[in-house]
């Protein structure tokens, strides 16, 4: 079944969708790209190396986590990791006015406790004053910490349905010194979607997704290969359901 | 992490390998042998180089061993023929992304192994680009199939393909082909898998798939394709037959599906199912005046056989005739959607047990034109089983080597469908792990 080749960029479009009554006059807000990008179809070697940035992932299985999350007068910044097979995540947050908490989510829900500073690396959990929630699909934070766990599979997407669905080729660009190109990628209505980028470095990891959340600023995703293991996530998260 | 950045290096000067025909060794053939046949090791270090001296027609012999390297075959009428199935293996590494990729007509590959690599073992497309693999479409417009003709005649025979992260045997804008004798297990997608054609002349015969998540799809494949005497078992879905918008000339139509062993595709050590199906024998999802004849369908915890509509595209016209169905949670469903209500369709001849709803059959009369259009009713799909990764899935037992007098036709064969029998639930048994 080859549906499943855009999976990522259907739970992006909700993300996206789920935010647009931000806009001003409720139309999509324009691409983020400069206007000297000028997207051109991907070529074979491109389509497959968009074809594998999720299985890549996957085969990373932890990676190190940053993200910019864009909310109701505000702008989340997230470091920390996540574990893209078992779909758990822990990192610290920071508000925009210096407040800072540690963080911890899967599928299911979130755990959010507050710290007095800013902490010296990812701290352990501690084990208790954790306020526990279910993830509200809806919510710009809540969105964003879903797509962070979609953004592996345990499998390669269909370069030549990418290619004939209209897959482009935006810039080459660097993320952590890293080459890397970026991407648009077909989505769930088989076009691509000019809000969501991605950006695949030159043996086809995902190491960035942007996307255009209705913000004045997208939401940037962006992973870095670690050895550092993950964080076990307590318990009381374990044990909420879906 | 030096090992990782050897891993980086290795895999980016493979990938651009894999792109495009791999500049000769200096040192390599610089003629094609005088019988016509080109040898790996004997007359060429690597399998590329082999294919890049021989001429149209030549014939590249494999020797055995593990070939670290993608093949792209440009040149017509090339046989591709390892001298045994089981030592000659091209082996991905994970790294890789395509085992063998031909985009020549006429061409067949024979008697080795491919394995571990990230899209598939033996893809065949028309879809080129300068000898190779073409481009996609430009803005939001579609690539027009017109522009990229179907590649006409290939076969793929006496192949074994294992994990690989999309499909074992892909045959994608091709006509005139057959896929025949040979093995696909521990795919993430389908073991086996021909799509977008219409005319298409193509036959899947005497094949085993399991431990894949789908052993045999089709999608948007249509008339004339014959799939026949195969083996689909232990995998997560055993057959599907689709109408899918994301290729050209929907919908799927006018497949004979006959002498097929569909059994037990209710395996959980196998990659998961995109949309999470499981525990399904032959599924026809908006496909048209399909056949399905003569099969032995068991052992299916949802249906043996299900047949539905694919968004707006109806099931019309298909028929079930002369299957034997057993052990299935339903022997056969009819789940079309209230929005893509079939018509046409009838069963006649089968020996089942259980139908869905339970008085389909009283409507599905084949002598008078078949079913008026109706809906059908949802299946209660239990949860699916968690999966394993593609690489994880076992790998598969030794397969039996090309025979000396087997043809080597890169065509369609004739098939006499009206002498397919049900087949009997050993059928190739001796080839299966599961």
């Amino acid at each position: 079944m080859i549906g499943r080749a855009v999976a990522v960029a259907t739970v992006l479009v909700a993300v996206v969708a789920g935010s647009t009554a931000c806009t001003a006059d409720g139309s999509a807000p324009s691409a983020s790209a400069s206007a000297s990008a000028s997207p051109r179809p991907v070529t074979a070697d491109e389509a497959e190396r968009l074809a594998v940035a999720r299985l890549r992932a996957y085969e990373a299985h932890v990676m190190a986590l940053e993200a910019r999350v864009p909310v109701a007068d505000d702008t989340l910044q997230l470091t920390g990791r996540v574990d893209l097979r078992t779909h758990e995540a822990t990192a610290v947050v920071e508000t925009g006015d210096g407040q800072w908490a540690l963080l911890q989510w899967t599928l299911n829900g979130k755990a959010l406790v507050p710290l007095a500073g800013e902490p010296d690396g990812l701290p352990a959990p501690p084990a208790e004053g954790w306020q526990v929630t279910g993830l509200v699909p809806d919510e710009p934070l809540d969105g964003a910490l879903a797509v962070v766990l979609s953004l592996a599979s345990d499998r390669a997407e269909n370069p030549l349905l990418l290619r004939q669905n209209g897959a482009q080729f935006v810039r080459s660009d660097t993320v952590d010194g890293s080459e890397v190109d970026v991407f648009l990628a077909p989505g769930a209505d088989e076009h691509t979607d000019p809000r969501i980028r991605y950006w695949v470095d030159d043996e086809g990891l995902l190491r960035r997704v942007d996307a255009d959340t209705g913000y004045d600023e997208p939401l940037v995703i962006t992973l870095t290969p670690t050895k550092d293991a993950a964080v076990p996530v307590i318990p009381q998260l374990q044990a909420l359901a879906g | 992490m030096p090992a990782r950045r050897l891993a980086a290096v290795v895999a980016v000067a493979l990938i651009a390998l894999a792109g495009c025909s791999a500049a000769p060794d200096p040192e390599g053939p610089s003629s094609t042998s005088p019988d016509g046949v080109v040898r790996v090791p004997e007359d060429a270090a690597t399998i590329q180089e082999a294919v890049d001296a021989a001429a149209p027609g030549d014939v590249v012999e494999v020797g055995p061993g593990v070939y670290e390297e993608s093949v792209s075959i440009t040149t017509e009428g090339l046989t591709l023929r390892g001298t045994d199935r089981n030592d000659v293996v091209i082996d991905g590494g994970g790294l890789r992304a395509n085992g063998v990729v031909v985009t020549a007509s006429g061409v067949a590959v024979e008697n080795l192994t491919v394995r571990d690599h990230t899209l598939n073992g033996v893809l065949v497309t028309g879809l080129t680009e300068e000898g190779g693999l073409a481009r996609g479409s430009d803005g939001y417009t579609r690539l027009d199939p017109d522009d990229y003709p179907p590649l006409q005649g290939f076969a793929v025979r006496y192949v074994t393909a294992s994990n690989n992260g999309l499909y074992g045997v892909y045959a994608f804008d091709t006509q005139h082909g057959v896929i025949e004798q040979s093995y696909a297990s521990g795919h993430a997608d389908s073991g086996f898998y021909v799509g977008q054609c219409e005319d298409c002349d193509i036959v899947v015969r005497d094949n085993v798939a399991e431990f894949n998540a789908i052993g045999y799809e089709q999608t948007n494949a249509s008339a004339p394709v014959a799939v026949v005497g195969n083996r689909f078992t232990d995998n997560r879905v055993g057959a599907s037959l689709l109408s899918d918008y994301q290729e050209a000339f929907v919908p799927q139509r006018g497949t004979t599906f006959a002498g097929n062993l569909v059994a037990d595709n209710q395996q959980a050590s196998t990659p998961e199912v995109a949309y999470g199906a499981f525990g399904l024998g032959i599924a026809v999802t908006g496909g048209q005046e399909d056949l399905l004849r003569r099969n032995l369908v068991t052992g299916h915890p949802v249906a043996g056989i299900q047949i539905g509509s694919s968004e707006d595209i109806p099931p019309d016209g298909t028929r079930v005739e002369e299957n034997e169905l057993h052990g299935n949670a339903v022997d056969l469903a009819y789940t079309a959607s209230a929005r893509a209500p079939g018509a046409g369709l009838c069963a006649a001849g089968n020996t089942l047990q259980t139908t869905s709803p339970a008085d389909l059959l009283s409507s599905w009369d084949c002598t008078a034109g078949g079913s008026p259009r109706a809906a059908g009713v949802e299946l209660p799909r239990p949860a699916a089983p968690s999966g394993i990764p593609y690489r994880e899935v076992a790998a598969p037992p030794r397969q039996p080597s090309m025979p000396d007098d087997a043809t080597g036709v890169a065509e369609a064969p004739q098939v006499d469908l009206d002498g397919v029998a049900v087949p009997s639930p050993e059928l190739f048994a001796d080839r299966a792990r599961g």
